[in-house]
């Protein structure tokens, strides 16, 4: 189906190509996922695949890439339109209609169909995608997953073979990843589609995939089945790539298995009966030469939580907000009665699918807003008598998309801009250990605008940072960004005991980082407590459509109480080797 | 040939004359015969041979005519006689001497009826003794003069039609509208421009044209009269000094004004002419037509008639049908081939400029729809130095960084009309004041951007001081024409001190500002792109 | 942001006005246009303000959208009283306030001699405000009763050229977005201490500070958004279908013969009329036409 031989591509403008001798071949029907760190070249070779590369961007290629036979340098782009279809990370940034109808109608009617035939294509599409019954909405009213569902229709309407997605689903939450990587799947199963996904949530999308292709430095550095991708390890670990916990799982415990889900584990972990305690014991005994013992630290660090959430709650309380009540309009309120206290030095997690309320309530948190009803103090004051910004200095908030904070000149100006405006003292010192705690010292001349993404967000957090502020508010910084970024950030934080509170859809974030866990659903509090205590509480976990972490999963499947890779291993080796000893 | 025919007449003239002469010298020996040989005319008042009228309190100048067809020396002592009651200003005995043959001599005296005079009707007196070599002639010469009630002239004299616009004869022209004043201006651009081509030299702009006046006399006697008009506020009931100009450093009532006698029951048509200055105002005036009786400040009638005054300057007008034109035929040429013209911009321009078009709407239209109205309300007319933070930083701000994106000619039209439509869809504004405002922009700054080398083949659009200029030019040439669309399609007030600023300030300055600080947000989205 | 929603989002409902071609919609809005800037008489441009706000009737419109046309109404004529108070040049005309006085300095000669509002002024503005209104609630009505998709589709029916009709979707869609991101740019700010409201060479600041990173995030979106169209190959054949067809119903035909004729006898009427009162054209057979010009329009 696609066929690329020898491909080296180079951007206009820049010295260095970004792909270097690509050769690759997909078979019709495969589900390939291609990954890598980033900036390794996988979203321009997508772009290669319906000749927007070098029809659009120009630049120097050579090499040849064949869709169905279709040299896509040869061919127009009306043509290859037919065969491939591109899904991108960000479905807001592809859908330019104002309904749902029109965006997907758009590639047929490019393509002069009928207006039957578009008609038709346009059902079929939106039903493929379960998307039928919003023919006629609002693009604007969609949920990530059902806008990122509406990108794959438009694409699907035009018939193509092969289906091209960059990170489909690496800005949505828990619900659309899940609305969106079934719909992948189903239609790589039913209709046979070809798929081509770069993603690095692999441990999401292992379990679909038939091969696992990795790209580092424009070349392509791995090439596996998906079933025998894990027999590698070394190779993900070496690219900072995540692991599948089951897979994770097996290899600490030295079984020769690599799972892609919780039932596989457990299949695996019943059949070979914990054989090989011994070894495991010897691994446990000397975890410095246990390669994998490494990188799975962060886990450990949910052990540590509940002796600082003890400390934290002595502490003064800086947030008390009773019987909250907020919303845009009269009569759909977003806050429905909440009651909360945040003390210092604690750090929460606030978790929800999108739309429950999550970021009206950090807002509240900051006194931008007011309440409609209820009142809320922040550091002992009410927000209702307060000027909306008399807490600037003293709250730091950092949005959803860092990119809208950042509005200077250099990275060093950015982080100059809060203390000068507050007046503070020792500026030039808040500037360079802000910059420094973020390790952007050496980028502090650079444009901020024109930074990678990951540096953008360490750049706007820098100039949150050296204001000092007392309580810093996340909303959801880890959207779409490398797992690299998000835990030099948040183990920051951690390390500062700094008070924080965040949103994230990341469940294995929020266990690793969070004091505590707020759940959200439909405006109230669901569920409050400590990580461990509230990822037991399946059905309000449900409600939010978060799922239990796999090693949890697997846990409780065992009935063992763990909540990371190595609590289980752990726990499973010490029985076996209470076993042994029987 | 035709020339030769007169020769014969010409030559019989000439004998002629040499025969008559020494037989008009004849008389020069023999008697002096006073009627025959003088005219003495008396008229009192002035223009009336006889039956005079006047009312009391009113100073009347009597007229004194005295003419020799004598060939000689004469001397003449004129006095005269008033009856019993009446005022004489001056010395009542004249003397003078003439010389020649057709010398004359006259005087106006003036005298004053006292306001208590009984009515009736007087005998005035004048007698003239002439001295010829020695001796004396008198002649005597009589007029009446009837003195009336105020009421009783006032009924005979009346205005029965005033007719504004006429011609010079007084007479109404259909092809007018009557009632209406039309004062049209010429611009102060096209006046500087004949001035300083010498096409035209400096003179006095002054807007001419009549008006008709009919006078009905009911009476008896010959009433001499009298016209003057004033045209007033109706408010104050003050003249208006612009239809009553100094003219060629005259006060106007020497000049408008016309004196008739009216014969016994008779109709006279009149006409006065009228001068407006070109700053007159338009609007509703009273127009009130004074009718005097001669010599008196009596006015003896008065008649007022509502009149409009259409201030028509063609400046806007031609301005705005230009821009007008301007716009739509950008609108046609676009027309005319739009996908030669789209293909120019790749998918991705498109979509920038697109999104640069919501941007726009977002900072600028949007805040703008409530904090336009607000400004007003706080700063007054000063207000422009707000709202042009918007309406000229921002969105030069836009277009600059835009244009050092994609350096293109017609980037900007493309950017204008995203701008028209989406405030079209959004906010329904599909006016005629923002499409001719808008294309004109668009027009006038990719004509200068174009010439200027900042688009084009080898665009240089980081050149600020180039680009701040000619978007100031061409901000300064959109904000007069949009200013002549409000004053024309819209019938809106602007002084000029105020458009002058709003142009100066907002069209160039911020314009330049904008474009300054647009060009160095330009290149740093350059860096984003890349 | 509410407001701007209430002003931007349209209405959806059943009725005459709704149903009504997009084409038909436009068609009508221009020939109003026309007739609204030609009619001087101010009785006639009450009866048409009046015929427009009947519109809003028929539509049977919500109360949130009445009350946002009263609101921009009256800001819009209390805009046009305002200025002409001051800028009226017409007489009679009486001053009820002295903003600025002949005598002070500067001032006073900068502004050609003193600043007043006119008592006139105020009721000229009043009537000349109504022919602005008559425009700007059709244009209302209009947006609140088609979809701004329709309203492209009406635009296209009438030969715009796609990309231009897609460069205006595009503009639409991403209106609420961007929106969004400039409140929150500029909340961004004042959280870090800013404050926007200074005057002076801070404007300019301000200015750039909240364009930099909004439009920085629409150069990286053009990117993705650009491809994403390509793919679906937009622009790849000169001539594309439509899903939608758009059908004139005779209602439809016999509501736009009507405007757009009355449009050009009115603009006819009035241009013969006012070449009549500047002196350039009279014929004594127009003189039924000038009456009524002058009578009536």
């Amino acid at each position: 189906m696609i066929q690329i031989k020898d491909l080296w591509y180079t951007y206009p403008g820049r010295s260095e190509p970004t792909l270097k001798g690509i050769n690759l071949r997909v078979e019709k029907g495969e589900f390939v996922l291609l990954t890598g760190p980033t900036g390794c070249g996988k979203s321009t070779l997508l772009k290669t695949l319906n000749g927007i590369i070098p029809h659009e961007s120009g630049g120097t290629f050579s090499g040849s890439v064949k869709v169905k036979g279709l040299e896509t340098t040869d061919s127009n782009q009306m043509e290859i339109s037919k065969e491939v279809g591109l899904v991108f990370q960000n479905p807001d940034d592809q859908i330019f209609s104002t309904t749902v109808e029109d965006e997907v109608a758009f590639g047929p009617e490019n393509l002069c169909f009928e207006q039957k035939e578009i008609d038709k294509k346009v059902e079929e599409a939106l039903q493929i995608v379960g998307m039928s019954s919003h023919r006629l909405a609002s693009t604007n009213s969609l949920s990530g997953g059902q806008k990122q569902r509406i990108c794959i229709a438009s694409m699907l309407a035009m018939t193509p073979e092969v289906l091209a997605m960059d990170e489909p689903v690496s800005q949505m939450d828990p619900m659309g990843t899940h609305d969106v990587l079934n719909t992948v799947r189903e239609l790589n199963r039913k209709l046979k589609t070809t798929i081509l996904l770069v993603e690095h949530r692999l441990h999401e999308l292992a379990p679909f995939v038939d091969r696992i292709v990795i790209m580092d430095d424009g070349k392509i550095v791995f090439d596996q089945p998906a079933s025998k991708a894990f027999d590698h390890i070394e190779v993900f670990y070496r690219l900072g790539l995540r692991i599948p916990e089951p897979v994770e799982l097996c290899h600490s415990l030295g079984i020769k298995a690599s799972p892609l889900s919780v039932s596989g584990a457990l299949a695996v972990l019943n059949s070979e009966n914990f054989k090989e305690n011994t070894r495991i014991s010897q691994l446990l005994s000397n975890p410095e030469g246990n390669p994998y013992a490494k990188n799975s630290s962060r886990k450990d660090s949910i052990e540590n939580d509940s002796i600082e959430n003890n400390t934290s709650e002595n502490n003064s309380s800086i947030i008390s907000i009773q019987d909250l009540w907020s919303g845009y309009e009269k009569n759909k309120m977003v806050l429905k009665g909440i009651n909360l206290e945040i003390y210092k030095g604690e750090r929460v997690a606030v978790m929800g699918t999108n739309g429950s309320g999550k970021s009206t309530l950090l807002l509240h948190l900051a006194a931008i807003l007011k309440p409609d009803k209820g009142s809320v103090k922040v550091f002992g004051e009410d927000t209702r008598s307060k000027n909306p910004y008399s807490f600037a200095g003293k709250v730091g908030f950092v949005f959803q998309n860092p990119d809208l904070m950042l509005f200077c000149d250099s990275a060093e100006e950015e982080t100059r801009f809060g203390p000068v405006q507050l007046k503070y003292s020792n500026i030039e010192e808040r500037v360079r250990d802000s910059l420094e705690a973020m390790s952007i010292l050496h980028l502090k001349h650079d444009l901020p605008q024109a930074l990678s993404r990951g540096q953008r967000l360490r750049t706007a957090v820098a100039s949150v940072l050296s204001i000092n502020p007392e309580l810093i508010l996340l909303d959801e910084p880890t959207t779409g960004q490398d797992r690299v970024n998000i835990e030099q950030m948040m183990d920051f934080f951690k390390n500062n005991n700094s008070t924080l509170v965040f949103c994230t859809h990341d469940i294995e974030v929020a266990m690793s980082y969070a004091t505590r866990i707020l759940v959200m659903n439909e405006g109230q509090i669901i569920a409050d407590g400590k990580g461990k205590e509230v990822i037991k509480d399946t059905e309000s976990l449900r409600k939010a459509s978060l799922t239990q972490p796999p090693v949890v999963e697997i846990a409780n499947q065992l009935g063992v109480n763990a909540f990371s890779v190595k609590e289980l291993v752990k726990t499973l080796t010490s029985r076996s080797v209470e076993r042994i000893k029987c | 040939m035709k020339n030769l025919a007169f020769l014969p007449f010409a030559l019989l003239f000439l004998a002629l004359g040499l025969i008559v002469q020494p037989a008009a010298a004849q008389p020069q020996q023999e008697d002096f015969k006073p009627e025959d040989m003088t005219t003495f005319i008396i008229q009192v008042p002035h223009g009336v041979e006889e039956n005079g009228i006047a009312v009391g309190g009113s100073t009347l100048s009597a007229y004194l005519f005295f003419e020799s067809y004598y060939d000689g020396n004469m001397n003449v002592t004129m006095e005269f006689g008033l009856p019993e009651g009446f005022v004489l200003h001056e010395p009542s005995v004249h003397t003078f001497s003439l010389q020649t043959e057709y010398d004359d001599w006259y005087r106006l005296v003036e005298f004053y009826i006292p306001p208590d005079t009984p009515c009736g009707t007087y005998t005035i007196t004048s007698k003239a003794v002439i001295e010829v070599e020695g001796t004396k002639h008198t002649i005597v010469r009589t007029t009446q003069l009837k003195v009336a009630l105020k009421e009783e002239v006032a009924d005979e004299v009346s205005v029965s039609q005033i007719i504004i616009p006429s011609d010079e004869d007084g007479y109404g022209d259909p092809s007018h509208p009557s009632n209406t004043l039309v004062v049209q201006e010429t611009s102060p651009a096209l006046k500087k421009l004949l001035k300083v081509t010498d096409l035209k030299t400096e003179k006095e702009d002054l807007i001419s044209t009549f008006m008709g006046i009919e006078l009905t006399n009911t009476g008896n006697s010959t009433i001499p009269v009298m016209v003057t008009y004033d045209i007033l506020d109706t408010k104050t009931g003050e003249p208006v000094k612009a239809f009553k100009p100094d003219i060629m450093g005259m006060n106007a009532d020497t000049v408008c004004y016309a004196t008739v006698t009216l014969s016994p029951g008779s109709n006279s048509l009149i006409s006065l002419p009228l001068y407006i200055s070109q700053d007159a105002l338009g609007g509703d005036y009273l127009l009130r037509v004074k009718v005097k009786l001669t010599g008196s400040d009596w006015i003896a009638v008065t008649k007022d008639q509502k009149i409009t005054a259409i201030s028509r300057r063609w400046g806007p007008i031609v301005t705005t049908f230009t821009a007008s034109l301007l716009g739509l035929t950008a609108l046609g040429f676009f027309f005319s081939r739009p996908g030669k013209i789209m293909d120019r911009f790749k998918t991705r321009n498109l979509v920038l400029i697109a999104l640069f078009g919501t941007v726009s709407f977002t900072v600028i239209n949007l805040p703008m729809t409530i904090l336009w109205e607000l400004s007003h309300a706080i700063f007054g007319p000063f207000s422009f130095l707000f709202t042009g933070l918007f309406n000229e930083i921002l969105l030069y701000m836009l277009i600059a960084s835009l244009v050092v994106l994609i350096p293109k000619p017609g980037v900007i039209s493309l950017f204008m009309m995203v701008r028209f439509l989406l405030g079209g869809f959004i906010t329904g504004s599909f006016t005629p004041i923002t499409f001719i405002t808008l294309s004109v922009n668009a027009i006038m700054l990719e004509l200068m951007l174009y010439a200027g080398g900042i688009t084009g083949k080898n665009p240089a659009p980081d050149n600020r001081f180039r680009m701040g200029i000619l978007c100031g030019f061409a901000d300064m040439v959109g904000g007069y024409v949009s200013f002549s669309v409000w004053m024309v399609l819209y019938r809106l007030f602007y002084s000029d001190w105020y458009i002058t600023a709003n142009i100066l300030i907002d069209g160039f300055l911020y314009t330049f500002i904008g474009t300054w600080f647009g060009i160095s947000l330009g290149n740093r989205l350059k860096k984003v792109a890349e | 942001m509410i407001g701007a929603r209430s002003i931007a989002e349209p209405t959806i409902k059943d009725t005459v006005i709704h149903r009504m071609d997009p084409r038909a919609k436009i068609l009508i809005l221009i020939s109003t246009v026309f007739v609204a800037v030609a009619l001087d008489n101010q009785k006639t441009m009450f009866l048409l303000f009046l015929i427009v706000l009947s519109g809003f009737v028929l539509a049977r419109m919500p109360a949130i959208k009445i009350k946002t046309l009263v609101l921009l109404l009256v800001l819009l004529i209390w805009g046009t009283i305002y200025s002409q108070a001051l800028f009226y040049s017409q007489l009679p005309r009486t001053v009820i306030f002295t903003i600025i006085n002949p005598d002070f300095p500067i001032l006073g000669w900068l502004t050609g001699g003193g600043l007043f509002v006119y008592e006139e002024g105020l009721h000229h503005g009043a009537i000349q405000g109504l022919r602005s209104a008559s425009i700007l609630s059709l244009g209302l009505l209009m947006c609140w009763t088609t979809d701004s998709r329709d309203m492209l589709n009406g635009l296209v029916g009438l030969r715009v050229p796609y990309s231009v009709a897609f460069m205006v979707i595009t503009a639409v869609r991403f209106l609420p977005i961007i929106i969004t991101e400039v409140t929150t740019v500029i909340t961004v700010q004042r959280l870090r201490g800013f404050n926007p409201k200074k005057f002076g060479s801070g404007i300019i600041k301000t200015l750039l500070n909240i364009l930099t990173p909004t439009l920085a995030n629409c150069v990286r979106r053009t990117g993705t958004l650009a491809v994403s169209v390509q793919s679906r190959a937009f622009r790849a054949n000169p001539d594309r279908t439509s899903l939608k067809k758009l059908e004139f119903s005779n209602l439809d035909k016999i509501v736009v013969a009507v405007c757009v004729s009355a449009a050009i006898g009115v603009v006819i009427i009035k241009l013969v009329y006012n070449m009549y009162t500047s002196g350039i054209y009279y014929t004594s057979g127009l003189r039924p036409v000038y009456a009524i010009a002058g009578g009536y329009l």
